[in-house]
């Protein structure tokens, strides 16, 4: 191993056994790519990325693997059709309406962006000093808000103007490690972080209006009224309502304040990680929901269920999966 | 069937406690306790471009929509805190200051939440929109804990605000812009006397602004009237009782003088009770009557200006504790 | 001395704890008293007393439960006078005049005595109602009473004009019974329900130009902070104050409630209202007294106030699970 590489590992295998250690060796929940206790987040992948031809119609699903690598399957067929290798630890991901995917690279603190079906980034977000987990790209004005956890410190939402890579940062008001952020069709960001350590996280959400300045710290009534949110994995717009994405999906809307709607049942062996809403274009809502199944030490999958109906899942992908952390949909035609 | 009739009032009155009930609803006026149900956007609201009042309502702690030319209402926005007094822009959008929040909320013509202006230790009650600048002015009652109040400017009406002060001044209200794009304001000093101020485009502080030609007892709303080049001012407490009328007041150096009153009759003909915010519109006011006095039930008006009297069309069908009155264009 | 008056009681006060824990605080299924017949303990068998000279002193009343009313001076904390004729004494408050009036829970009754008197100079009767709290409307000199009267039926605000003998009641769906009233400087009341399990704390007023009583909102610190336990209101001179442990300090103007800021009390109690020491008019109180029901002992606390903080002395002797004080100022005359 070149001695970069050595550096690397031992700093992802130091960043593996801290992080663990916190959780007490059980995979802590909402930490980064962290899927299996004790295990190196990122492993040395082998060589260069590939992707088939032929695709640009086709609805892609990209999933990024704790092994450093995202795969690329078509959405319908579940075929393999592309691995990209370019990461140092890949986590969370996200699409905007042209179908360019964007991937966070955790420990490299930088977001890729990727045309529909591309084998090299066309665009590379500069996060540094901060941890990337998670995105979301407005359909409305294109601009990308980063979730950044913050290992060393507090984490926020970057947002980077359509195009620029000037970015605008939006900090919470507790210790926060953000998570997930989602977009509206209006341009409105909803936020999640894990917040407040003392033993385990609280979840705080947060709200930006599309003319806000700063993020508004939002308490979500829960399905019942001692609710505690704990342990949420995203957040998401299915086209009417957002989405809070905990051991299944409760759904909201926000005016103002947040009303609860329902919730929707998600089965599935292991637990659930963050989900993606395949949404036919703007002008529809979800049809179906696609999410992580970590099990550990089991197999892993990426479940498909319909939606908003939820229950069992209507197809799964095990194959070439390796503790798989996040993911998103590029649609074959441009929205 | 006979038996069950019983059933139904219980089965009102819990609905209208925090129940799922998505329409506003009809013919009893809401127990003043805060809302539990999400905003109701009607399908009239989500496409009209007709003018519309939107009502902020202390005691449900809602803004009602109201379409000016019927009354009805169109929609509800649920979820503030104590929402107070409102203004709005020429694009449609209304401010609706939150006191108890600290948050001034941004609404589009439809409802929408656009915007949320956040000042930890304010109590804003009041706002006005620059329409040289595109600034907003907001009138904090009081600081939190135990101080003053101020005038808060919000530079295009995001980010970060300048506060603004008549060292005179303890209690802010009211204000509006003039042509020239000077801020006037009133309140009461730390005594409870009736104040009016003025802050200059461009200067760093406001000053008294002597009031002649009558006594205002206690702030009301205060708007520039472009086609009288004057500004209507409002007494929540004309005659130093509970009653409210408004006064053209014109402004000359720094005098104010009273040069007329308007009085305003609720849907009994008698007195208003309390009319915290009207708004001039088209040759007409709009505003509630907030009725703590027990006369009528609160209701929302439109009476002629500057004739005043009797109201030409009015709802009382939805008021709890109606406070702030914003036209959305 | 103390130990004659108090120590053969020890049995009978032991009772009376236990009657006055039931009719405080309300609790679902437990009925308050109602009739003054039905459950009267046995009344101590000493009478009221009170020392002479007391005019130029400003006396601290003290509602026990025992049902005794011990009354001190003020500032010198020592035991001046007991009041016997209760018999289970709750709120009390004092007009500009220094009289005192101290509700009667279970007698139904409000009784009105003058600085320093032993015997009562008027009796309003409450029945069917059950007085909890008062407050004097220095506008008009009338008394407002808030009445709990438990789950079995509403309860109500009574006011009684000044020389009237029959009052005008006030009921509200929401609040449904009262535990807190007090009026500020221009004749406006608070009132408020403490609390009512699982319904919540509710607050109203009435205008002194209203007919009836009109629900507020009153907020708190901020806006996810709910009410607690409401123990009473008071009028600090400037602002009203909430007693919900520490005292949250609210104007009510024109109808709207502001928060203007709060009062941190340590080593507070959660039993019955705090009352303000105020003997300039227009201005703000400058202390604040309250009892302090302790798993040992019983103690009235007194505090600075605004500022509040450690208790800057604390009166015991002849304190018995105290529930309502009021001040009684000197008079100037």
């Amino acid at each position: 191993m070149s001695s970069l590489t050595t550096l690397r590992v031992v700093a992802a295998l130091v960043a593996g056994g801290i992080l663990a250690g916190c959780g007490g060796g059980v995979p802590q929940v909402g930490g980064p790519g962290i899927t299996s206790a004790g295990a190196p987040a990122v492993r040395e992948h082998r060589g260069e990325s590939w992707m088939a031809k032929g695709l640009k119609n086709r609805d892609l699903l990209y999933v990024s693997n704790s092994d450093g690598v995202v795969n690329v399957y078509r959405y319908w067929q579940h075929t393999l059709v592309g691995v990209l290798t370019n990461f140092t630890q890949p986590v969370g991901e996200c699409a905007d309406a042209a179908g360019n995917v964007y991937i966070t690279d955790y420990t490299a603190e930088k977001v890729d962006e990727y045309a529909h079906g591309g084998k090299k980034p066309i665009k590379v977000y500069d996060d540094s000093p901060y941890q990337p987990q998670a995105c979301a790209v407005s359909a409305k004005t294109g601009d990308l808000a980063v979730a950044n956890y913050g290992y060393y410190q507090a984490g926020n939402i970057a947002v980077y103007p359509h195009g620029s890579g000037s970015p605008t940062f939006y900090g919470g008001t507790r210790d926060d490690h953000f998570i997930s952020c989602a977009y509206d069709d209006r341009g409105d960001l909803f936020a999640v972080s894990n917040a407040g350590y003392s033993g385990i996280y609280y979840s705080q959400f947060y709200y930006l209006p599309k003319r806000g300045a700063q993020l508004v710290p939002m308490n979500l009534p829960g399905p019942s009224r001692s609710w505690e949110w704990r342990g949420v994995r995203a957040v998401a717009w299915d086209g009417e309502y957002w989405l809070v994405d905990v051991y299944g999906l409760y759904r909201f809307t926000i005016n103002v304040k947040a009303t609860y709607v329902d919730t929707i049942t998600l089965q599935g062996d292991g637990d659930l990680g963050p989900v993606w809403i395949y949404r036919k274009n703007l002008k529809s809502t979800g049809s179906q929901v696609v999410g992580v199944e970590n099990n550990y030490g089991q197999t892993d999958s990426v479940d498909f269920w319909s939606y908003p109906a939820g229950g069992s899942p209507i197809a799964q992908i095990t194959k070439d999966l390796d503790g798989p952390s996040g993911l998103a949909v590029s649609m074959g035609t441009p929205q | 069937m006979k038996r069950y009739y019983w059933f139904v009032p219980i089965l009102f009155v819990l609905c209208a406690c925090g129940g799922n009930a998505v329409a506003p609803a009809l013919g009893v006026a809401p127990a003043p306790h805060p809302d539990r149900r999400s905003s109701w956007i009607s399908p009239e609201l989500e496409r009209t471009q007709a003018p519309l009042l939107f009502v902020s309502d202390a005691g449900t702690a809602d803004v009602y929509i109201y379409n000016v030319k019927t009354l009805k209402v169109v929609g509800t926005i649920t979820g503030f805190a104590q929402p107070q007094g409102e203004c709005s822009d020429n694009k449609g959008n209304v401010w609706v200051t939150d006191a108890s929040g600290g948050t001034v909320y941004e609404l589009s013509h439809r409802g929408h939440l656009e915007n949320e202006l956040v000042q930890k230790g304010a109590t804003p009650v009041g706002c006005t929109w620059d329409p040289t600048t595109g600034n907003l002015a907001v009138m904090s009652l009081l600081g939190v804990p135990s101080q003053s109040g101020g005038v808060l400017v919000f530079p295009k009406g995001v980010g970060t605000p300048t506060l603004y002060t008549n060292s005179k001044q303890y209690f802010y209200n009211f204000g509006d812009y003039d042509a020239g794009g000077n801020l006037f304001f009133d309140g009461r000093d730390a005594n409870g006397n009736f104040m009016l101020s003025e802050l200059p485009k461009g200067k760093s502080s406001a000053h008294t602004v002597a009031l002649t030609g009558g006594t205002i007892y206690f702030p009301g709303m205060v708007q520039w009237d472009a086609a009288k080049q004057d500004f209507i001012v409002g007494d929540q407490s004309c005659g130093n009782l509970y009653a409210s009328c408004v006064y053209s007041v014109k402004i000359a150096g720094n005098t104010a003088s009273i040069t007329g009153e308007t009085k305003l009759q609720n849907s009994a003909g008698g007195q208003l009770c309390d009319l915290v915010q009207g708004v001039l519109f088209n040759k007409e006011l709009l505003g509630s009557d907030n009725d703590f006095c027990g006369s009528t039930p609160s209701a929302t008006y439109i009476w002629p200006y500057p004739g005043g009297g009797a109201p030409t069309r009015y709802n009382g069908k939805t008021d709890s504790v109606p406070v702030g009155a914003a036209i959305s264009r | 001395m103390m130990t004659n008056r108090y120590g053969h009681l020890f049995a009978l006060a032991a009772a009376a704890t236990m009657l006055a824990a039931c009719g405080g605080a309300p609790m679902q299924g437990v009925a308050v008293p109602q009739g003054a017949s039905s459950q009267r303990r046995v009344r101590p068998q000493h009478r009221s007393w009170m020392d002479l000279g007391l005019a130029k002193q400003d006396l601290l009343y003290v509602s026990n439960g025992n049902s005794e009313v011990t009354v001190y001076r003020y500032w010198q904390h020592t035991l001046v006078g007991v009041l016997t004729q209760f018999t289970q004494p709750k709120g009390e408050c004092a007009d500009s005049a220094g009289n005192v009036y101290i509700t009667d829970s279970t007698a139904q009754r409000i009784l009105e005595f003058a600085h320093g008197g032993t015997k009562p100079i008027k009796s309003f009767d409450d029945s069917p109602d059950s007085p909890y709290t008062c407050s004097i409307d220095p506008t008009t000199g009338n008394l407002a009473v808030a009445n709990q009267d438990g789950t079995s039926q509403p309860g109500s605000i009574a006011i009684w004009k000044k020389g009237s003998s029959s009052p005008t009641r006030y009921t509200d769906s929401l609040l449904y019974y009262f535990e807190g009233c007090a009026y500020d400087a221009n004749g406006n009341l608070l009132v408020t329900n403490g609390s009512r399990y699982p319904y919540g704390t509710y607050f109203a007023w009435l205008s002194k130009a209203g007919n009836k009583l009109i629900n507020i909102t009153v907020p708190g610190p901020d806006p996810s902070r709910a009410w607690g336990y409401v123990q009473g209101i008071q009028w600090d001179g400037k602002y009203f104050a909430i007693d919900d442990y520490y005292i949250y300090r609210i104007a009510l103007i024109h109808g709207q409630a502001y928060y203007v800021g709060e009062t941190e009390l340590d080593a507070a109690g959660s039993n019955g209202p705090y009352w303000i020491y105020n003997n300039k008019p227009g201005t703000q109180g400058t202390q604040v007294v309250g009892g302090v029901n302790g798993d040992e002992d019983s103690v009235v606390n007194y505090w600075h106030y605004p500022s509040g903080g450690e208790p800057i002395f604390g009166l015991s002797h002849g304190i018995d699970n105290p529930f309502g004080v009021t001040v009684s100022l000197k008079q100037q005359k």
